[in-house]
C-alpha cells in the first residue's frame, strides 16, 4: 500500500508581507475516503534552533467525516486568511522562526501523515553572531 | 528514522531520538500506575477498618496526616500527568495550540471583543511605559536589580554569622564548664571563615552601591520601530572615577531548553553598536554625568520577540569601567516592532505622553 499524497499549494513565490491576504489550497490523494479519520489544516509559526520549540497557530481547522463534513474530504479545499503583522520570519543564530501551511492526515488505521510548505513573512535580514559589550573577539593565531 | 524501541536515547527539550509513540505510551503507563497506586492506597486506608476487624480504626492525627498527604499527592500528580499525556497523545501540537488560543480568547472576553492582543509575541511590560521621563517621554526600568543582590548578601551575612556565633558560644561554654568538644571546635573554623567572607562580600556590595549611584535612562518613544531614529538621555550619579563610560544598543537572542532536570539558558548577541563613549569620567556627588544621544534602530532587523522558550531582546546597556573594583553594567530593555506594524497599545501607556 502506498502512502497517501498530501498536496499544498501556496500562491506566488511563498514570500508575503504582513497584513497580506492569501488563499492557499490543499488536497488529499491516493487514499480511500473510508480510510480517512480526520484532516487538520493549519497555518502557523514555529521556532527551531537551540531552545525548545515554540509554536502558535494563526489558522486551524479539523475536518472529521460524518461530524464536520458530509462530502469527500479528499477534494481540493481553499483557505483564505490575512497574515498577521508579527512575528516575521527570522534566520537567527540560536533560533529561527518559520511560517508554514501544514496539513495532517489521520487514517482509521491509526497512521498519521504530515505535509507542510514553508513560506516567508516579511523581509528581515538574517542575523549573525557579533561581539557583545565588553566581550573580546577571540581569534586563533595562525601557525607558521 | 528512530527505531521503535531503544534502551538509551538522547534527549534535549522536547526533541528525542526515541520513537515518539513508545515514549508517549510509556509516560501514560507511568502516570497511570502512579495514579492507581495512590487511589488503591487511599481506598485501603479508608476501607480497611471496616473490612478487617483487627485493623486500628481510622483517625486523623499523628502520622496519618502524612500518609494521607503522600497518597493524595500520588493521586493528584498521577491524575494530572495522565490527563496531560492523554491530551498530548490524542491531539496534534497545532490542535493543542488552537485550543489554548480559544481558551485565552474566552478568558479575555470581559476586557476586549475577544480577539486578544494583536501582536502576542511582542512583549508588553507594564513597567516599560508607566514611568514618565523628565527630559524625554519615558524613563526605562532596568532589568538589573542591585537592591536584591544587596538584600540577599545582607540576609545571608546576618543569618550565617548568627549561626556561627551560636556555635562558637556553645563550644566556649563547653570549655568553660570543663567538657571540651574538640571536634565541634574544629567545625567552627570553616563556619567562621565563611562568616568573614560574607561580611567582606556584603561590605563590597555596600561600598559599590554607595560609590556607583543610580543610572537613569530616558527614551523619546516606546515601542520603537525598525529603521526609526530615537533620542536617548542617560544620567549616571555616584562618587567614583571611571576609566570609560559607554552606552550600547544591543539585540540578543535568548533560548531555554530542558536537559533532564536542568534548564539550560543560551544567549547570543546579534546586533551591537556603541552609541556613546566618555573617557576618564569623574563622578562627584550632586554632579551626575549626563549624556544626550541620537541613534537609530537598524532597518530590516528582527523586532522584539517573546515566546515561552525563545526570545529576541533589544536593550540599551550602560557600562562603566572603574580604575579598580567591579564593573558597572546595567541593561535597560526596549521594545522594537516592525517598521510597518500597526500601533501597539502598551500596558500603562498614555497617548498624550509622547507629544510632550
Amino acid at each position: 500500500m502506498i502512502d497517501p499524497l498530501i498536496s499544498i499549494r501556496l500562491p506566488g513565490r511563498r514570500s508575503y508581507e504582513p497584513g497580506q491576504e492569501i488563499t492557499w489550497h490543499y488536497q488529499i490523494d491516493a487514499v480511500r475516503p473510508a480510510d480517512v479519520a480526520a484532516i487538520e489544516a493549519s497555518v502557523l509559526w514555529y521556532t527551531i534552533g537551540k531552545g525548545e520549540s515554540d509554536l502558535s497557530v494563526l489558522f486551524f481547522e479539523r475536518r472529521v467525516p460524518g461530524q464536520t463534513e458530509v462530502g469527500d474530504l479528499r477534494e481540493m479545499r481553499s483557505v483564505r486568511l490575512t497574515l498577521p503583522p508579527t512575528p516575521l520570519s527570522y534566520d537567527g543564530v540560536l533560533l529561527k522562526i518559520r511560517w508554514c501551511a501544514r496539513v495532517r492526515l489521520f487514517l482509521r488505521s491509526g497512521r498519521e501523515f504530515l505535509e507542510e510548505q514553508v513560506f516567508r513573512l516579511g523581509n528581515v535580514r538574517p542575523a549573525r553572531a557579533v561581539v557583545g559589550p565588553g566581550q573580546q573577539l577571540i581569534t586563533v593565531a595562525e601557525t607558521p | 528514522m528512530p527505531k521503535r524501541f531503544r534502551i538509551w536515547v538522547k534527549k534535549q527539550g522536547s526533541r528525542s531520538t526515541s520513537a515518539r509513540r513508545v515514549g508517549e505510551w510509556g509516560e501514560l503507563a507511568f502516570f497511570a500506575i502512579w495514579f492507581l497506586l495512590g487511589l488503591a492506597s487511599l481506598v485501603y486506608l479508608l476501607a480497611a477498618p471496616l473490612l478487617f476487624e483487627e485493623t486500628v480504626p481510622w483517625e486523623l492525627g499523628g502520622g496519618r496526616w502524612l500518609v494521607l498527604l503522600v497518597v493524595s499527592s500520588f493521586i493528584l500528580l498521577g491524575g494530572r500527568g495522565l490527563v496531560v499525556t492523554l491530551l498530548q497523545i490524542r491531539a496534534s501540537r497545532e490542535r493543542r495550540s488552537a485550543l489554548a488560543h480559544n481558551a485565552a480568547r474566552l478568558a479575555s472576553l470581559p476586557e476586549s471583543d475577544g480577539d486578544g492582543p494583536l501582536m502576542p509575541t511582542i512583549p508588553r511590560g507594564v513597567n516599560l511605559t508607566n514611568s514618565p521621563g523628565i527630559r524625554l517621554a519615558y524613563r526605562l526600568p532596568t532589568s538589573h536589580h542591585g537592591a536584591w543582590e544587596m538584600l540577599v548578601a545582607c540576609s545571608f551575612c546576618i543569618i550565617w554569622n548568627a549561626l556561627t556565633l551560636f556555635l562558637a558560644r556553645e563550644v566556649w561554654k563547653g570549655y568553660a564548664q570543663g567538657h571540651a568538644m574538640p571536634l565541634a571546635a574544629v567545625a567552627v573554623v570553616p563556619f567562621l571563615a565563611i562568616g568573614v567572607w560574607s561580611i567582606r562580600f556584603f561590605a563590597v556590595q555596600l561600598s559599590r552601591q554607595a560609590r556607583i549611584g543610580p543610572t537613569l535612562v530616558e527614551i523619546s518613544q516606546q515601542p520603537l520601530r525598525t529603521g526609526q531614529a530615537f533620542a536617548c538621555f542617560v544620567s549616571q550619579s555616584g562618587s567614583v572615577t571611571l576609566k570609560q563610560f559607554t552606552v550600547h544598543l544591543v539585540c540578543e537572542e535568548e533560548t531555554t531548553c530542558h536537559q533532564g532536570t536542568d534548564i539550560r539558558f543560551d544567549r547570543q548577541v546579534v546586533y551591537h553598536e556603541e552609541i556613546a563613549r566618555r573617557e576618564n569620567v569623574e563622578l562627584r556627588s550632586g554632579q551626575p554625568l549626563e549624556i544626550e544621544i541620537d541613534s537609530e534602530i537598524p532597518p530590516s532587523f528582527m523586532h522584539s520577540f517573546q515566546a515561552p522558550h525563545n526570545a529576541v531582546v533589544w536593550k540599551l546597556v550602560v557600562r562603566g569601567e572603574p580604575h579598580r573594583g567591579p564593573l558597572l553594567e546595567r541593561p535597560f530593555p526596549i521594545v522594537v516592532v516592525p517598521e510597518d506594524a500597526p500601533e501597539l497599545e502598551m500596558a500603562g501607556t498614555s497617548h498624550d505622553r509622547s507629544a510632550d
